[in-house]
């Protein structure tokens, strides 16, 4: 095919990667998901075809929480699969631990030889991730970049309830006794880094590449913190949040039509 | 009601009278199936077993019961009951 | 007419309530089982009785019942069903699987309970289910903390036997057990006034093996490489022998059983060439709990073995029909219990022996292990499931789950996951 296309649909934003028949990138698309991961399936079939992709030489993998809603995708695969095999790509790396850091859930995938060997994914709570940080920067006032930045100058105080809404409330009476904003920030990210840390003690992560994909990769210091509680130097790339719609791609590649 | 969806379930006052006609249907080469009658259909009646009807079934079904004087109490067309992928259980 | 409304009127049921249960059931019946193409059609008899589950078999019992035979709820597969029917009287299953069941049981229990738990109070105190009010008697057992704890609370409202369930396996605790059963018979020959005789002991010993025969050669035709059933339509007999009169279902599950065999040498089966073979373990799937098994079977897998009470668990090993005197019979029952490997014991290493074996027996590319949430005693055991399996290079998945429908996008998602990441 010469139009391979990953569709990640996930609980925030909408990642999708159009790949052509040498695994090149020729268009990368973000929006946010949304009300209707329908709607936001017809939008990308829409902008696909204004950047001139031709649907008679394309297949098309769907993936993410949303993938049951793409309707002219020719195969739905989970975002597991995808987020390994993208994160082979993009790290080019066939022995890989991939951290992803989403919306709704955090999954750990242990790569071996390009194959998904064993995976973890958080409880159906959010608590550890996206979703969590962005509700408490929302009740720190500040924006998700900030509260990293915040972070990165704080210390000394940490969040001991795992469930979002707690935290909240721990949160706020934080706030309410006139602890500083860094350190709260820098409280707030430290639970997620140590959820994050104590789940991948379940899986082997000795001697492999850690990554971390997602939309919190462009976090430096989300990294860094993370960084040191694996005790592994965490990569990241510029296409990190992008890997499960590359992972997708990737398999639309594979589909003999 | 989507069309392509729409079965046909045969209701009896007692189960006796379904497993009848289950027979003599089966022997007549009429596909059926025994199922619990959808409470949405089943009137008066309480919880209890159908015999679902594909569609294509329908015409050679009623035949059949016609020339047996097969007891049943109604026949009811209902889409939408049978999805593999709802996730509603019970 | 077969009137049940009458009947569930005369149980006390509460009629509004359970008329809720009547409008879902059957969607998800079509949804689960009438979606499947091609099953056996010895299936018809199990698509009779969970179509008419609170009708036929309440009516039998209380037919039975009319004519002096007692009924005995039981909730655990380490109650020995044979001594009640030495003594002529009847065992029905009473485990709850319906979420429909829970917010009554909640309404006494902590949240935190195993949703098991809180569903079988629930159906009792609710009035929602007839077998919870036709059993004459309730026989508990001391297995989980849970389940003691809340036959405390059905106590106040049905008369309840518990039985002393060891926590570990050694000589002297199979005594115990022994001393047990044989103080469990004292109480049914009191409750049924039958006397329990070496005669109708030998002969319920040889009728509850036979049950357990027959389950086993169905069990047996899922470790053919060619499927002749699905893991639903499996679960859903073994679901049902648990309320069904013994002989019957030996005579039903050997009905199957032909079929099956048949099927396996005309070469059919249930699924593609090449399905991914899932044995699933854990805590047990009560009726009508069939979630797990339609996301697995729906997702590219095939179940073929359940390591668990409504399982494996509940038909392997034999009680030993040579016995002459009680006193070696409650012996042989003992022996034949306590080889059933529950995570209420400690150590427990012979579930994971068994879960080992059984994925040779069933050729099995994957094992699915689940808890229901709250268990802490399976839950605990996954990590050394799961240990023994990664050594043994079977890929296995851990869950957790409960009866509601909230969680099947996430269990979806993981399933599905593990299912592509064995197809590699």
């Amino acid at each position: 095919m010469k139009y391979n296309i990953g569709i990640d649909i996930g609980s925030t934003c909408a990642k999708t990667v159009v790949l052509d028949g040498d695994k090149n990138i020729l268009h990368r698309l973000l929006q946010p998901t949304g009300w209707s991961s329908v709607e936001t399936a017809e939008a990308i079939h829409d902008k696909l075809t204004e950047l001139g992709v031709d649907w008679n030489d394309a297949a098309v993998v769907a993936t993410g929480y949303g993938r049951i809603s793409v309707p002219y995708a020719d195969k739905c695969v989970t975002e597991i699969t995808c987020h390994g095999k993208g994160a082979c790509h993009i790290f080019g790396s066939e022995d890989i631990t991939v951290i992803d850091i989403g919306g709704q859930d955090t999954k750990l995938i242990c790569v071996e030889d390009g194959m998904v060997k064993d995976f973890i994914m958080n409880d159906k709570c959010s608590a550890g991730t996206g979703r969590f940080l962005e509700i408490m920067a929302n009740t720190l006032s500040v924006k998700l970049d900030e509260l990293c930045e915040l972070a990165s100058h704080g210390g000394g105080v940490s969040i001991s309830s795992m469930c979002t809404v707690f935290a909240e409330s721990e949160v706020i009476s934080l706030i309410g006794r006139g602890e500083q904003k860094q350190n709260i920030a820098f409280g707030v990210v430290d639970s997620i880094v140590k959820k994050v840390a104590t789940q991948a003690g379940r899986l082997h992560l000795a001697g492999t590449k850690v990554c971390l994909t997602g939309g919190l990769c462009d976090f430096e210091y989300v990294c860094r913190q993370l960084s040191a509680a694996l005790k592994s130097q965490v990569l990241t790339h510029p296409d990190g949040r992008y890997a499960g719609a590359i992972g997708a791609a990737l398999s639309a590649a594979s589909i003999k039509k | 009601m989507d069309n392509e969806d729409i079965r046909y379930y045969i209701l009896f006052k007692t189960y006796e009278h379904g497993l009848a006609l289950k027979d003599i249907l089966t022997a007549d080469g009429v596909k059926c199936r025994i199922a619990p009658a959808p409470r949405a259909i089943q009137g008066e009646l309480s919880c209890g077993m159908s015999l679902l009807l594909e569609p294509d079934q329908l015409e050679v079904a009623k035949r059949s019961i016609a020339e047996h004087n097969a007891v049943y109490h109604d026949i009811v067309p209902l889409a939408g009951q049978i999805k593999s992928h709802r996730d509603r259980y019970c | 007419m077969s009137d049940y409304v009458q009947m569930w009127k005369d149980l006390g049921m509460d009629l509004e309530t359970h008329d809720l249960l009547c409008q879902v059931l059957p969607t998800a019946v079509g949804d689960v089982y009438l979606t499947q193409e091609n099953r056996p059609t010895a299936m018809d008899f199990w698509d009779l009785v969970i179509s008419e589950v609170h009708g036929i078999r309440p009516a039998e019992l209380i037919a039975a019942q009319k004519e002096g035979r007692k009924v005995f709820g039981t909730f655990c597969v380490y109650v020995p069903d044979e001594v009640i029917v030495a003594a002529n009287g009847i065992v029905t299953g009473l485990c709850g699987g319906s979420q429909f069941w829970v917010p009554d049981g909640e309404t006494v229990l902590p949240k935190s309970t195993c949703p098991l738990v809180k569903a079988s109070v629930g159906a009792r105190l609710g009035r929602t289910c007839p077998f919870f009010r036709i059993a004459d008697m309730y026989v508990g057992e001391t297995t989980c903390d849970g389940k003691k704890k809340a036959y405390e609370i059905l106590g106040e409202d049905v008369p309840m036997y518990i039985m002393d369930v060891p926590q570990m396996k050694r000589e002297k605790d199979i005594l115990k057990w022994k001393d047990e059963i044989a103080e469990f018979a004292k109480k049914v020959e009191e409750f049924t006034g039958n006397k329990i005789t070496v005669e109708n002991l030998a002969e319920a010993i040889r009728v509850i093996n036979e049950k357990r025969k027959a389950l086993q050669r169905v069990y047996d035709c899922r470790k053919s490489e060619c499927l002749p059933i699905s893991g639903r339509d499996a679960l859903l007999m073994t679901q049902i022998s648990f309320f069904d009169d013994p002989v019957r279902c030996a005579q039903m599950c050997n009905r199957l059983a032909d079929e099956l065999e048949q099927r396996i040498k005309d070469g059919v089966s249930v699924v593609p060439a090449g399905t991914k073979r899932i044995l699933v373990t854990g805590t047990p799937l009560a009726v009508p709990n069939w979630k797990l098994h339609n996301i697995i079977e729906t997702s590219g897998g095939a179940v073929v073995c359940e390591e668990m009470c409504t399982g494996t668990r509940y038909f392997e090993n034999l009680v030993d029909e040579s016995k002459t005197t009680l006193d070696e019979q409650f012996m042989a029952l003992s022996e034949r219990y306590m080889k059933t490997n529950c995570a209420c014991f400690t150590p427990n290493t012979g579930r994971i022996d068994d879960i080992l074996r059984l994925c040779n027996e069933y050729k099995v590319d994957g094992v699915i292990d689940c808890s229901l949430k709250f268990c802490c005693l399976y839950d605990t055991e996954k990590y050394s499931v799961s240990r023994a399996l990664k050594d043994a290079g079977v890929p296995v998945l851990s869950l957790e789950t409960d009866y509601t429908d909230t969680d099947a996008e996430q269990l979806r998602t993981r399933i599905g996951a593990f299912i592509e990441m064995i197809n590699g």
